[in-house]
C-alpha cells in the first residue's frame, strides 16, 4: 500500500531509442503522480508516445532517464526477472486485442497470473471463479475465447488483470475492439471495481466519451504532457 | 508439479489446433525416427540371420580348411605341403587327398567315437566341370555343392515344399538346386538339366531357398550365380580320373557332444595333429559374425541418424515458425508474471510432446517398414526374417526425442527473450535476436548433447589411438599420449573458430562505416574487404567452374583441355562479374566474410595448440581408462562441430544460390517475380530446406547414378577389354588330349562363319621359385612380400595377393591381337617376334609393383603336372610391365602374367580358352560347333556376365539404396513442412492478393511455381554434386574418358523426382490456403 496515497509517481521520466542509425526522444521528461483509486485517461495522436508511457509504467520497458515509482517501489533499474514479479503482483493489463490465450477457457486463462505468482494469496481456480462471477461470467466459466463475445472477453481480460488483486490497472485501449454497448459495460465493470476494490484504473484510448468518464485526462503530444484536465475527485 | 501440468496441457492444446503444421512437424520426425527403427531392425534380420542356428552356418561343430587363400587360412607357402594329405591345385590353393580326410577322420573318431565325418567334394583334375549349367540360351555359371546328401546336416535341410535334401537325392544324377537359379533358368521339379563336363542329363528334385547356404562362406558366390546340391556319388558321373587323389575341400565334423569345451578340445587337438589345416568352430562363427553385425549395426543406425538429423530441419523450421507467430502470446505470458525460463520451458515441452508424439508415429512407421524390407533383397540378394527388435524402438523412441529436444532448443531459447513490451504492437511479430554470448552457450550445450549421441553409437572408433606409439612426445620430461589430445585439440579449435566466426561480425572494426574508425581500424577494414573479396571471388568461381565442368564433360563425352579451359574462363568471367556487382552494391558483405573467415581461422589455431597443451596436460594427468572416455567423447563432440562448420558453409552456399535464382530475369511477369521474392524474403528458411532436401537426393543420387554408371561403363567396356562377345572356356583333358582340344578349338574358330576375329589362351598353374635381378642377384618369395610391405599400408593382404597373381601364367597368341596398353619404363607388349621365347608380361598393379620388379628381370616358375607330380622349372623375362594404376575396374580377365602360347615347351596347361567376336545371328550356330567339336567347352556371353556384373553392383548397393530412400522420404517430409509454415505465414499475403482480385488458381500456381523452384534447385545441387563427384572419379581413374558412362537419364529422373516430391508437398499444404476467403484470413490474421 502507497504510504503517500499515490500508486504511481513518475519523476521526469524520458525515453529513447535507437533506430537505425537515428536516436529517437519518445518520451521528454514526463512528471505525473496518480493517486490510488483514480482513474486516469491518457489521450493524444497516434505516435505521441501514449503506448511507451504505458509501457513504462507497466514495467514492461525501462526508462532511459528518471524514475518510476510504482506502490512506492522504484522499478526503474530493475532487472527483468524482478520486474516480471512486479507485474505479476502489482500490475493488471487490459488490451484492446484482449490477448487472452485461445486453448485456456475462462477460468484457466484468469487463473494463470497466479499459478505463476511466487507469492500465491490465493488458489487459482476459486479466485477466477469468483472474479469472473463478479464480472457476470459466472455462467461462461469453462468457455474458450473463441467461443465468447467480444464484451465477454474484454471482462475474462478484465478479471484476469485482477487476478492477483494488483493496486493498478493498465488499460490499453480497452474498449476499442467493442460495440458501443459491450464498450460501456466494460466501462462500467472498471468502474466497479475501482469503487470496491480502490484499484488505480489508468486507460490509454483514442475514444473521447470514453476518456470523459475517468477522473482525470492527461493529453500527450510528441512525448510531453501538453494537458491535464480533472473531471472528478471523488476518488479522494 | 501444477505449473509442469500447465506446460503440457497448454502445448498439448497448441498442437492440437496447430492442425497441418503439427501433422507435418510430426511428419518429419516420424521420417526420421521410423528410418532409425527401420535399419535398426534390419540389423537384428541380419543378425538374427547370421547368428542363428550356428551348427549349420558352420556345416557342423567343426569345419576344417586345407592350406590356401582366404580369410582364416594358412598360407600354402607357410606350411609344409604334406603330399600324403595334401594336393595342390594351382594358384595357391590346395585341398585334402582321400588319405588326408581319412586321417582326418580317424583322428576325430579317436577322440569322439560317435562323431559323424564329412566333406565337399573338390571336382579332380578339372575343376570347372559342372560349374556351368546348359540351357537353350546358352551356358550360365552356377555354384556346384558336391556333398555326401546323408551328411546330417544336409539331410536335414527342407526344400521349398517341406522335402529333406537327404531323402529327395537318391541317385548321382539328381541335384537340388537353389531358388535363384531355378527362377534365373525358369526350372522347376522334375526338369532335365545338362551340366558342363558330363554326357548323362540330371534331374532336379527339389527346390532349396538360397538362405540355406547365403550365410555360410559360399554366400558371395550362391547368391549371385545359385547353386545346386549332388551328392558326391556324381564323381562317376563327370568321369573324373578315379585314381586322382584329390579329393575334399573342406571338413565337416558334427559331435556328438557338441559343448563349446569339447569342440574347442577337439579342434585343437586336430591342428596340433595336422599343423597345415585350419579350423572353424561354432564359437568363432559366433564371435565372427558378431563382429560384423556389430559393425552393420553401428553403420546402419549411423545412416539412421542422418535421416533423423535431416528431419530435424524441420524440427528448428515449424519451432521458429510457432514461436514467431506466438510472439504476442508470449509476450502477454511475460506481462502476467512468466519469466524467461518459464516460457522457453513452455516451448520446450511443446517439442518434447511433438518429438515423443512424432516418435511413436516413427516407430510404428519403421517397424512396418521393416517389415515390408523383409521381401526386399537387401543384404546381398537375401531375404531376411522380420524380428521385432526391442532395442531398435526403444532407441529409436529416445533418439527421436532427444533430437527433438536438441533442435527445438535454439527456438525455444528465442522464445524467452520475446520483449513483454510487443504486446503492445501485436503486429510487428519480428524474432528477437538471441545474444552472442548465449547464442555460443546454446551451441555448446546441442553439442554436447548430440556429441555423446554420436559417442554411443560410435564409441570409441573415431578416436586417435591413445596408446599408438608413433605419436608419443615427450614435454617436460613426461611422455604424454598426443593421439588423444589431438581429440582435445580438435574439439577447442574447433569450438574457439566457430565462437571466432560468430564474434567477428559484432566487432566495432566491420560493423561502423570506415569514417567513424581511426587510421589503423581503417587499414584493418579495407585489409578484410579486400581479403573477403578475394574468398569470394575464388569460391564463386570453384562453383562456376564445377557446373562448367560437368557441362562441358556431359556434351563431349570426355573430360578435355578445351572443355576445362573454356570452364575456367566462364568461372573467371562469371565469379569477377558477381564480385563486382555486389561490390558496388553491398560492400560490407565482403568485410563480414571476411571477418567471419580470419575469425573462424584464428580462433581454430589458437584453439588447437591450446587444446594439443591442455589435452597432453591431462593426458598426463588422468588414468589411462578414464582418458580413453573423455577422448572418444571428445571426439563425438568435435565430428558435431566438424558437421555444424560443413552445414553452415554449405547452407551459406545455398543462401547464395537462392539468391542468385532469385535474380534471374523474371520478364515482368508478376507471378514470376513474386515467387523469386518470397525465395528471397524466407531464404534463411529456404537455404534450411534445400539442405534437408539436397542431403536427400544427395544420397541417393550418389547411389543410384554410382552403380548406374559402374554398370553402363561395364556393359560398354566388357566387350572391348575382353576383346569378344563370348569366351569358350575348355579344360584341356589328361595326357596330351590338350593338343587336340587346343586344334579342334582353333578349328571351331577358324571355320565357323561369323567369327569376325579371336584369340586363343592357355593357362598354367605354376608354384613361384624366385626373381632373378639383372644384376645376377636372386629374391624369393619372402623377400618380395618384404619389398611389398615396405611400400605399401600393411593392412592389404599383401602374401595372398602375390600368391594368386603369381599363382599362374597364361599363353598368348603373339600375333598382333593383344590389347595396347601403356607400359612402364622401357618395358613393351608382346611381338610376333617374342613367338616361341620365354618372355612375359606382367600386369602392373600396384602391389604387383611394389615387390620392385624391373623390366628385364628374370621369373622363375614351377609348372607342376598334377597327375604326375613331377615339376618342370622355367626361366621368363620380363619384357614389360603394364601401368594398370588408372585402369584397374577394366582389367582384362586372365592371369597376371602371360606369355607367347608356344613358349611353355610342350607342357599341358590347365585349361584352354579363346575370345572371340561372333555376330549376333550366328551365336546358335557357333555354340552347336563348339559343343559339337570341343568336348568339355563352354561357352559363355558377355550380355550374362553383364547380367551377373548388375546384379553384384545392385546387391552392394541395395543397403545404401534404401538408407538413401529413407533420407529422401525425409526430405520430402522437411519440405512438405516447410511449404505449410510458409502458406501459414503468408495467409495474411494470400488474403491481400485475392481481395485485390487474384484468382485462387493463380494464387496456387504461384506458390507451386516457387515451390518447383526450391524442387529444382535442390535436384540440380544434388544430382550436380553427384555428377562432378562422378565425373571425378571417372576422370582419374580412366583417364578423362567417361565413354558415356555417366548416367544422364538417372539425373534427368532424380531432379524430376526433387520437384515432384516439393509439388505434392506444396499441393498438399497450399490448396487449402489458397482457398480461403479473403475476409477470413484478414480477419484472424
Amino acid at each position: 500500500m502507497a504510504t503517500n496515497g499515490l500508486a504511481v509517481q513518475l519523476e521526469n521520466v524520458t525515453k529513447s531509442v535507437e533506430v537505425g542509425e537515428r536516436h529517437l526522444h519518445v518520451i521528454k521528461g514526463i512528471t505525473l503522480n496518480i493517486h490510488r483509486g483514480e482513474i486516469l485517461s491518457i489521450i493524444g495522436p497516434s505516435g505521441s508516445g501514449k503506448s511507451t508511457l504505458m509501457g513504462l509504467i507497466g514495467g514492461l520497458d525501462t526508462p532511459t532517464t528518471g524514475r518510476v515509482i510504482i506502490d512506492d517501489i522504484d522499478i526503474s533499474r530493475m532487472n527483468e526477472g524482478r520486474l516480471t514479479q512486479l507485474r505479476n503482483e502489482k500490475i493488471g493489463f487490459v488490451f484492446q486485442l484482449f490477448h487472452l490465450i485461445p486453448t485456456l477457457n475462462a477460468v484457466q486463462n484468469v487463473a494463470l497470473p497466479i499459478r505463476f505468482s511466487t507469492r500465491r494469496q490465493y488458489d487459482p481456480t476459486t479466485r477466477a471463479v469468483e472474479l469472473l462471477a463478479l464480472l457476470g461470467l459466472g455462467h461462461r466459466l469453462r468457455h474458450r475465447p473463441g467461443q465468447l463475445s467480444g464484451g465477454q472477453q474484454q471482462r475474462v481480460a478484465i478479471a484476469r488483470a485482477l487476478a492477483n488483486d494488483p493496486p493498478v490497472l493498465l488499460c490499453d485501449e480497452p474498449t476499442g475492439n467493442l460495440d458501443t454497448k459491450s464498450g460501456q459495460q466494460v466501462m462500467d465493470a472498471l468502474k466497479e471495481i475501482r469503487r470496491d476494490l480502490r484499484t488505480t484504473v489508468i486507460i490509454v484510448t483514442h475514444d473521447s466519451l470514453i476518456a470523459e468518464q475517468a477522473d482525470r485526462i492527461v493529453t500527450l503530444e510528441d512525448g510531453v504532457i501538453v494537458a491535464e484536465r480533472i473531471i472528478s475527485e471523488t476518488y479522494r | 508439479m501444477e505449473r509442469l501440468w500447465f506446460y503440457i496441457t497448454h502445448s498439448w492444446n497448441d498442437l492440437r489446433v496447430g492442425g497441418k503444421r503439427t501433422l507435418f512437424a510430426l511428419l518429419c520426425i516420424a521420417a526420421g525416427v521410423a528410418a532409425v527403427v527401420s535399419l535398426q531392425t534390419l540389423g537384428a534380420m541380419i543378425e538374427h540371420s547370421l547368428t542363428t542356428n550356428l551348427q549349420e552356418l558352420n556345416r557342423g561343430d567343426i569345419r576344417v580348411f586345407p592350406p590356401g587363400p582366404g580369410p582364416g587360412r594358412k598360407a600354402r607357402a607357410d606350411v609344409r605341403v604334406d603330399s600324403r594329405y595334401l594336393a595342390t591345385t594351382g594358384a595357391a590353393n590346395t585341398v585334402f587327398t582321400e588319405s588326408g580326410f581319412l586321417a582326418i577322420e580317424q583322428a576325430t573318431l579317436q577322440y569322439d567315437p560317435d562323431a559323424e565325418v564329412s566333406y565337399r567334394f573338390f571336382s579332380p583334375n578339372d575343376p570347372i566341370a559342372g560349374t556351368f549349367l546348359e540351357t537353350e540360351q546358352g551356358s550360365r555359371t552356377i555354384f556346384p555343392i558336391i556333398i555326401e546328401a546323408d551328411y546330417s546336416i544336409y539331410r536335414d535341410t527342407l526344400t521349398v515344399d517341406g522335402q529333406k535334401v537327404g531323402d529327395v537325392i537318391e541317385s548321382p544324377t539328381d541335384i537340388v538346386i537353389s531358388d535363384n537359379a531355378a527362377e534365373d533358368y525358369g526350372l522347376s521339379v522334375g526338369d532335365r538339366v545338362q551340366l558342363n563336363g558330363a554326357d548323362e542329363m540330371f534331374t532336379v528334385r527339389g527346390i532349396v531357398d538360397r538362405e540355406v547356404e547365403a550365410f555360410t562362406e559360399n554366400f558371395f558366390f550362391v547368391t549371385l550365380f545359385g547353386f545346386y546340391y549332388a551328392d558326391s556319388s556324381v564323381r562317376e558321373v563327370f568321369n573324373f580320373d578315379s585314381g586322382s587323389d584329390i579329393f575334399a575341400a573342406e571338413i565337416f565334423i558334427n559331435l556328438s557332444d557338441p559343448s563349446p569345451g569339447q569342440v574347442s578340445s577337439i579342434s585343437q587337438n586336430l591342428e596340433r595333429r595336422f599343423p597345415f589345416i585350419s579350423v572353424s568352430t561354432t564359437s568363432d562363427i559366433r564371435e565372427r559374425n558378431s563382429q560384423l553385425t556389430g559393425a552393420v549395426n553401428d553403420l546402419v543406425l549411423l545412416m539412421g541418424v542422418v535421416s533423423l538429423l535431416i528431419g530435424g530441419v524441420g524440427i528448428v523450421n515449424t519451432m521458429f515458425v510457432i514461436v514467431t507467430r506466438r510472439t504476442t502470446e508470449i509476450a502477454v505470458l511475460k506481462t502476467i508474471g512468466l519469466k524467461a525460463r518459464q516460457v522457453t520451458l513452455l516451448f520446450l515441452v511443446e517439442s518434447i510432446i511433438l518429438g515423443v508424439v512424432g516418435s511413436l508415429i516413427g516407430c510404428v512407421l519403421g517397424l512396418a517398414l521393416a517389415a515390408l524390407l523383409e521381401n526386399f533383397e537387401v543384404w546381398f540378394g537375401t531375404r531376411l526374417d522380420w524380428v521385432f527388435s526391442y532395442e531398435a524402438v526403444l532407441r529409436g523412441f529416445i533418439l527421436g526425442v532427444v533430437v527433438t529436444a536438441i533442435f527445438g532448443f535454439l527456438p525455444t531459447l528465442v522464445a524467452g527473450q520475446v520483449r513483454p513490451g510487443n504486446v503492445l504492437r501485436p503486429s510487428t511479430t519480428r524474432l528477437p535476436n538471441l545474444g552472442i554470448l548465449q547464442t555460443l552457450v546454446a551451441l555448446s550445450v546441442i553439442f554436447t548433447a548430440l556429441g555423446v549421441i554420436v559417442w554411443s553409437i560410435l564409441g570409441g572408433t573415431l578416436s586417435p589411438d591413445v596408446d599408438s606409439d608413433t605419436l608419443l612426445v615427450a614435454l617436460d620430461g613426461s611422455v604424454l599420449r598426443f593421439g588423444g589430445a589431438l581429440g582435445i585439440a580438435l574439439l577447442l579449435g574447433l569450438a574457439a573458430g566457430i565462437g571466432g566466426a560468430a564474434l567477428a561480425p559484432g566487432l566495432d572494426l566491420v560493423r561502423r562505416p570506415p569514417e567513424q574508425l581511426g587510421r589503423a581500424g581503417r587499414s584493418v577494414r579495407y585489409g578484410l574487404l579486400l581479403w573477403g573479396l578475394v574468398v569470394q571471388t575464388v569460391l564463386q568461381g570453384v562453383l562456376f567452374f564445377s557446373i562448367g565442368i560437368v557441362a562441358t564433360a556431359l556434351l563431349q563425352d570426355k573430360i578435355t583441355t578445351e572443355g576445362a579451359s573454356l570452364s575456367l574462363a566462364v568461372a573467371v568471367v562469371l565469379g569477377l562479374a558477381i564480385s563486382f556487382r555486389t561490390f558496388r552494391h553491398q560492400r560490407n558483405i565482403f568485410v563480414i566474410l571476411g571477418a567471419v573467415l580470419l575469425g573462424f581461422l584464428l580462433m581454430l589455431s589458437g584453439g588447437m595448440i591450446l587444446g594439443t597443451a591442455l589435452g597432453a596436460a591431462l593426458g598426463a594427468l588422468l588414468p589411462g581408462e578414464l582418458w580413453q572416455l573423455a577422448v572418444d567423447l571428445m571426439m563425438g563432440i568435435a565430428l558435431v562441430e566438424l558437421a555444424f562448420v560443413a552445414v553452415i558453409t554449405v547452407v551459406g552456399v545455398l543462401w547464395f544460390l537462392v539468391t542468385l535464382t532469385a535474380r534471374v530475369p523474371a520478364f515482368d511477369i508478376p507471378d514470376i517475380k513474386i515467387s523469386f521474392r518470397a525465395l528471397v524474403t524466407n531464404r534463411n528458411r529456404v537455404s534450411m530446406t534445400l539442405l534437408a532436401l539436397v542431403i536427400g537426393v544427395l544420397t541417393l543420387s550418389l547411389v543410384t547414378m554410382f552403380a548406374d554408371s559402374l554398370k553402363q561403363y561395364f556393359a560398354l567396356n566388357l566387350e572391348d577389354n575382353l576383346g569378344g562377345n563370348v569366351v569358350v572356356l575348355t579344360f584341356s583333358g589328361s595326357g596330351s588330349e590338350w593338343e587336340t582340344t587346343l586344334d579342334n578349338l582353333d578349328n571351331v574358330l577358324d571355320e565357323t562363319d561369323g567369327v569376325e576375329n579371336y584369340s586363343l589362351v592357355t593357362t598354367y598353374q605354376v608354384e613361384f621359385v624366385a626373381l632373378e635381378r639383372q644384376d645376377g642377384s636372386r629374391l624369393k618369395r619372402t623377400q618380395l612380400i618384404e619389398n611389398m610391405q615396405a611400400e605399401l599400408p600393411t593392412d592389404e593382404d599383401i602374401s595372398s595377393f602375390l600368391d594368386v597373381s603369381f599363382g599362374s601364367i597364361d599363353g598368348r597368341q603373339t600375333d598382333g591381337s593383344l590389347p595396347v596398353k601403356e607400359f612402364l619404363e622401357g618395358g613393351r607388349q608382346l611381338q610376333p617376334e617374342d613367338a616361341g621365347q620365354q618372355r612375359i608380361v606382367i600386369r602392373g598393379a600396384r602391389p604387383i609393383r611394389a615387390t620392385g620388379i624391373k623390366t628385364g628381370d628374370f621369373l622363375i616358375f614351377n609348372f607342376p603336372d598334377p597327375t604326375t607330380g613331377q615339376r618342370r622349372q622355367l626361366r621368363f623375362e620380363v619384357v614389360g610391365i603394364t601401368d594398370e594404376v588408372r585402369g584397374e575396374l577394366g582389367s582384362d580377365i586372365g592371369s597376371f602374367i602371360y606369355a607367347p602360347i608356344d613358349s611353355f615347351e610342350g607342357i599341358r596347361p590347365e585349361a584352354i580358352w579363346s575370345v572371340a567376336n561372333v555376330e549376333e545371328d550366328q551365336l546358335s550356330e557357333f555354340r552347336g560347333n563348339v559343343r559339337q567339336n570341343v568336348a568339355t567347352a563352354v561357352v559363355l556371353e558377355t550380355r550374362f556376365l553383364n547380367q551377373i556384373v548388375n546384379r553384384l553392383i545392385d546387391q552392394f548397393t541395395a543397403l545404401p539404396f534404401v538408407v538413401a530412400v529413407l533420407n529422401l522420404v525425409t526430405g520430402g517430409a522437411v519440405i512438405a513442412n516447410s511449404v505449410a509454415l510458409s502458406t501459414l505465414e503468408r495467409r495474411r499475403e494470400i488474403g491481400v492478393m485475392k481481395s485485390l482480385g487474384v484468382q485462387r488458381e493463380r494464387v496456387l500456381g504461384m506458390l507451386l511455381l516457387e515451390n518447383s523452384l526450391m524442387g529444382l534447385l535442390a535436384g540440380i545441387i544434388g544430382v550436380g554434386f553427384s555428377l562432378l563427384l562422378l565425373i571425378q572419379l571417372w576422370a582419374f581413374l580412366f583417364n578423362g574418358d567417361l565413354r558415356g558412362s555417366i548416367p544422364v537419364d538417372t539425373a534427368l529422373i532424380l531432379m524430376a523426382l526433387c520437384v515432384a516430391i516439393s509439388l505434392l508437398a506444396a499441393v498438399l499444404t497450399a490448396w487449402g490456403a489458397s482457398g480461403e476467403k479473403p475476409l477470413n484470413v484478414l480477419r484472424n490474421e
